[in-house]
């Protein structure tokens, strides 16, 4: 999600990798679930299927606006005042 | 920012993975709710001008391969445990230093704490009170600082001036810098 975005959910699974919340981006989220991502590694041939578990990334500022939503599992602060 | 907590927000969470440096600004305060885990990266600051609470925490792990990383407090800093450790994870390799710096302008309160960074520094003018803490770090008291250390055990201390010292328990192996 971008500055200039704005991002409502309620009640819905999210299985991608990263979710990313911009300084700005107005988000709203409540009883929602952010569970595994499932992402294909080739390698030398070989492909295997891992479950790797997603990432929010966001302001610290956007902390509260994860409450009521669990199954995170690392939150990434991008910094700031 | 104004004033943030950060709390275990499923049973699921790991840890909060700090990607910059974080200036919390006067005024504002930034909490750590009960089993908080916080991670801090390799070349980053979280520099407090406000205040930090680290209330019961799990853990706050500092990572300085190719960096160093730590706490800087120029407001207000206070701690309390039992469970709360301050870690640095990468003792072997590359270590480039992790801290816990209080500045003259600053206060520091800790109780039931583990300091494993590998300094801690509490400048002259700098107001601490710790108590039952226990340092693998190595701290280094300034002149002038006031210093209560009731009960806390320390690894290695290095003083500068030694002003106030209550109850210390048990008689930490202290040694003047030279």
């Amino acid at each position: 999600m971008n500055a200039t975005g704005s991002f409502t959910a309620s009640g819905c699974y999210f299985g991608v990798n990263t979710v990313t919340f911009a300084a700005g981006s107005a988000v709203s989220l409540t009883g929602n679930v952010l569970g595994f991502g499932d992402v294909q590694r080739g390698e030398r041939g070989q492909c295997d299927r891992q479950r790797v578990w997603a990432g929010v990334y966001c302001p610290v500022d956007y902390v509260p606006k994860l409450l009521a939503n669990p199954s995170f599992n690392v939150v990434y602060l991008s910094g700031g005042h | 920012m104004t004033n943030v907590s950060l709390p275990v927000l499923s049973p699921g969470m790991d840890h909060y993975q700090l990607n910059g440096d974080l200036i919390i600004a006067t005024g504002a305060t930034l909490t750590f709710e009960p089993g908080t885990r916080f991670y801090v990266t390799a070349g980053l600051d979280v520099t407090v001008n406000g205040a930090l609470v680290i209330n019961n925490a799990d853990w706050v792990r500092f990572h300085d391969q190719n960096g160093a990383c730590g706490i800087v407090v120029n407001g207000t800093m206070s701690a309390t445990g039992p469970v709360t450790r301050f870690e640095d994870v990468n003792s072997a390799y590359n270590n480039l230093g992790t801290y816990l710096t209080v500045n003259a302008t600053g206060s520091f309160t800790a109780s039931g704490c583990y300091f494993g960074v590998n300094t801690v520094t509490l400048a002259a003018g700098s107001a601490v009170s710790l108590t039952g803490n226990v340092f693998g770090a190595s701290v280094t008291f300034s002149a002038g600082s006031a210093v209560d250390v009731t009960a806390t055990e320390f690894g290695r201390a290095c003083i500068v001036q030694w002003t106030t010292c209550q109850s210390c328990w048990p008689t930490p192996a202290l040694q003047w810098c030279t």
